[in-house]
C-alpha cells in the first residue's frame, strides 16, 4: 500500500444481486486508481455509473465484494481516519427541524467538540458559506432552498479542517450563482492544498477545478489521466449539407450528427482529409471547417457514447429544429471502423 | 459516549416534534382528565376505576408511543439519508444505534413522565375528602413497571428495525407483545399441549418471546388486599430482567447494524 497516496483503491468490485433472479449487476467493476495527497480529482461517470457506491465504500458506508480501498493509509471506513475526512453526499439531508447553526453545531459536536466550541465554530463556518444574515440563521432547514442546503452541506463537511474531502455531485441542480459559488470554493479548497474526490456531472467545473479526472462507466474505469493530457489533441468541427453528404457522413464518421439536409461531425485534426473527400465523394458542400478545443464534455460524449455504441450499435435522441422534431442520428465506432476497414 | 449521547439529544428533540407521538400524548392526558367524569359510583369505587383506567391508559399510549417511535428510528434514517453524513463523521456504528435507542428511551420516560404526572396530580384531586384515599405517588410504581415494560419493547422494535421494513416491524412486534403479555398461557401449553411437537413449539415461545406479561403491576395499586409478597425484590427482578433481555437484543441488533449497507 502507497503511504503517500491519499486513496488506493485497488480491483475493487461491488456486486448487487437482481431481484427474483440468480444474476449480480457489477455497480463497481475491478477499479483501481489512486489519488496523491493535495490533488484535486475528478471522478465522473454517467447516471449509475458506479461514483457514488465507490464513495460509499470509501467511506464505509457499504462493503467492498471484493478488492481493497484504503484512505491515508488505513482500511476504508475506519474510524480513526474519519476525523481527517469529509463528505458532502448529492443532495444532502439533514433535521429538518433545526437551523443552519444547529445542524453544524450537532456535526461538531459528533467530533467531541464541546457546545461552546461546537457553536462557535458553527458560526464560523455558517458565515463562511453565506448563511449569517439573520434571517438565514433563524430558518429551519425545512424551509431551506436546495442552494442553501448544499452551502449548509459545505459548512458541515469544513467541520475538522479536513485532510481529504469527498464531494458528491456538489453543484448538480443549482442555480448559476449558488453553482459558481460553490465552484469557486471548492478552487479556494484546492489553493489551500486540500485532497479532494470529487464527483460531478458538471463537466465544466471538473475541468476547471481538478488535476487529473477519470471517467468511468458501468462500473469499469474507462480512462485517468490530468486534465491537459485528456484534452490533448486538436479536434476540427466540420459542417457540410447536401442530404447525400449528410447520410454519408452519418455513416462513416463517428461523431457526426445528421439533421434533414445538413450533418455536423468533429474529428481529429488528422482525419480532415478523410472527411471532406467523404463530403465530396457525396456532392454535398463544405459550409465551414472550424478548428475546435476539445473540452472534457467532448471526451465524456466520445468514452460514455462508444461504450453505449458498442452495446447498443448507435445513439439516437429526439431534438427541435426550426423545422420540427428531427432525429439526430449517430454511428457506431465499430460500424465506422468495419467500413474503413473494408474502403 | 459522547457521539451516543449528542445522537440521544438530538433524537429527542426530533422526536418531541412528531405529530403523531405528540397526539397519542394528548389523547393520552384527555383521557386521564376524562376519569374526572366517574360520579355514579361508590368512593371506593370511583378511586379504584380512576386509577385503573389512568394506568392502562398510560400503558396503551405508551405502547403506541414506543412502537411508532422505534420502528422508524433506523429505517427513517437511512431513507432520508441523513445517516450517511453522520456515519462519515467518527461515528462508530454501535454509538449511533445506542445513540437512536437512549434517544427513544428518553422520549419515551418524557412521554410516560408527563402522562404519570398527570395522573398522579388528577388521582390526588379525585381523592379530596375520599375516606378511601391513598398516597397518589404509590402510583408511580406502576408508572416505573409501565416504563420498563416499554424499555424492553422498545429494544425489540429497534433489533427488528435492523433488518425489516417498519409496516413489518410494526406488526410483529405488537404481536410478539401481545403473545408476551400471555405468557402464563404460553407456559400452561408448553406443559399440558397435545403432541412434543406442540409442547415444544410453546416452549420455545414462553422462553424466546419476551415476558412481557410480568410487568403487570396494576392489581396490587388497585386493591389493598391484593400483596406481593416481596415488592421491593418483585420490581427489582422485573427491572434487572427487562434491562438484561435488552441488552441482549441491543448487542444482536448492533451484530446486525455493523455489516447492514446503508
Amino acid at each position: 500500500m502507497d503511504s503517500a497516496a491519499a486513496i488506493d483503491i485497488k480491483n475493487l468490485t461491488k456486486q448487487y444481486p437482481v431481484p427474483l433472479k440468480r444474476e449480480v449487476v457489477n455497480a463497481v467493476d475491478n477499479l483501481t486508481l489512486t489519488v496523491d495527497q493535495g490533488e484535486i480529482f475528478g471522478f465522473l461517470g454517467a447516471n449509475g455509473a458506479g461514483k457514488t457506491t465507490t464513495i460509499k465504500i470509501l467511506l464505509g458506508l457499504i462493503y467492498p465484494t471484493e478488492g481493497d480501498a484504503s484512505v491515508l493509509g488505513k482500511p476504508a471506513g475506519d474510524n480513526e481516519i474519519k476525523h481527517k475526512i469529509s463528505y458532502l453526499p448529492e443532495s444532502p439531508y439533514f433535521y429538518e427541524h433545526l437551523t443552519a447553526p444547529e445542524i453544524v453545531t450537532f456535526y461538531a459536536q459528533l467530533f467531541g467538540m464541546s457546545t461552546s466550541d461546537a457553536r462557535k465554530k458553527a458560526d464560523e463556518l455558517v458565515d463562511f458559506v453565506g448563511l449569517g444574515g439573520k434571517n438565514d440563521r433563524n430558518k429551519r432547514v425545512a424551509e431551506f432552498s436546495k442552494g442553501m442546503r448544499q452551502r449548509v452541506g459545505i459548512a458541515q463537511s469544513l467541520i475538522n479542517d479536513p485532510t481529504i474531502l469527498f464531494y458528491d455531485e456538489p453543484t448538480s441542480g443549482l442555480d448559476a450563482i449558488a453553482r459558481r459559488d460553490i465552484r469557486d470554493l471548492m478552487l479556494e479548497l484546492k489553493r489551500r492544498g486540500k485532497t479532494m474526490f470529487l464527483s460531478s456531472h458538471q463537466l465544466e467545473d471538473v475541468e476547471m477545478v481538478c488535476h487529473r479526472v477519470s471517467i468511468i462507466h458501468k462500473g469499469k474505469l474507462q480512462v485517468m489521466g490530468s486534465v491537459d493530457e485528456l484534452l490533448a489533441g486538436e479536434r476540427v468541427e466540420i459542417t457540410a449539407t447536401g442530404s447525400a453528404a449528410a447520410k454519408a457522413l452519418a455513416d462513416k464518421v463517428p461523431g457526426t450528427v445528421e439533421a434533414a439536409d445538413r450533418a455536423v461531425s468533429i474529428v481529429p485534426a488528422e482525419e480532415v482529409g478523410n472527411v471532406l473527400a467523404v463530403i465530396q465523394g457525396a456532392g454535398g458542400t463544405v459550409v465551414s471547417v472550424i478548428p475546435k478545443r476539445r473540452s472534457l464534455e467532448d471526451l465524456f460524449v466520445e468514452i460514455v457514447g462508444e461504450r453505449i455504441d458498442a452495446s447498443t450499435g448507435s445513439v439516437s435522441a429526439t431534438v427541435t429544429t426550426e423545422d420540427g422534431p428531427a432525429n439526430l442520428k449517430r454511428v457506431s465506432a465499430n460500424k465506422y471502423k468495419e467500413m474503413m476497414d473494408k474502403e | 459516549m459522547n457521539a451516543i449521547n449528542v445522537i440521544a439529544r438530538s433524537t429527542i428533540s426530533e422526536a418531541m416534534r412528531k405529530k403523531i407521538l405528540n397526539a397519542f400524548l394528548m389523547v393520552g392526558f384527555a383521557m386521564i382528565v376524562l376519569t374526572f367524569a366517574f360520579q355514579q359510583f361508590s368512593a371506593r369505587q370511583e378511586l379504584t376505576l380512576v386509577k385503573g383506567m389512568g394506568l392502562g391508559i398510560i400503558s396503551l399510549a405508551g405502547i403506541f408511543i414506543t412502537v411508532i417511535l422505534s420502528i422508524n428510528l433506523i429505517p427513517q434514517e437511512i431513507e432520508r439519508r441523513t445517516i450517511y453524513t453522520i456515519l462519515a463523521k467518527p461515528v462508530r456504528r454501535y454509538e449511533f444505534l445506542l445513540g437512536k435507542y437512549f434517544g427513544a428511551l428518553g422520549t419515551i420516560a418524557l412521554n410516560i413522565g408527563l402522562m404519570g404526572i398527570a395522573f398522579v396530580i388528577a388521582l390526588a384531586v379525585k381523592q379530596i375528602g375520599n375516606p378511601a384515599a391513598v398516597n397518589p405517588l404509590l402510583m408511580l410504581k406502576g408508572v416505573l413497571m409501565i416504563y420498563m415494560q416499554l424499555v424492553l419493547l422498545c429494544s425489540l422494535a429497534i433489533f427488528f428495525s435492523c433488518f425489516l421494513s417498519p409496516l413489518v416491524n410494526f406488526f410483529l412486534t405488537l404481536a410478539l407483545f401481545m403473545i408476551g403479555n400471555l405468557s402464563s398461557f404460553t407456559q400452561d401449553l408448553a406443559k399440558t399441549g397435545g403432541n412434543a411437537l406442540v409442547k415444544g413449539f410453546f416452549t420455545v415461545v414462553h422462553y424466546l418471546v419476551p415476558n412481557f406479561g410480568n410487568f403487570q403491576f396494576t392489581n396490587p395499586l388497585l386493591q389493598p388486599d391484593v400483596q406481593v409478597k416481596s415488592e421491593a425484590a418483585f420490581l427489582t427482578q422485573n427491572c434487572i430482567y427487562a434491562v438484561v433481555y435488552a441488552s441482549v437484543l441491543l448487542i444482536l441488533s448492533v451484530l446486525i447494524f455493523d455489516r447492514r449497507e446503508v
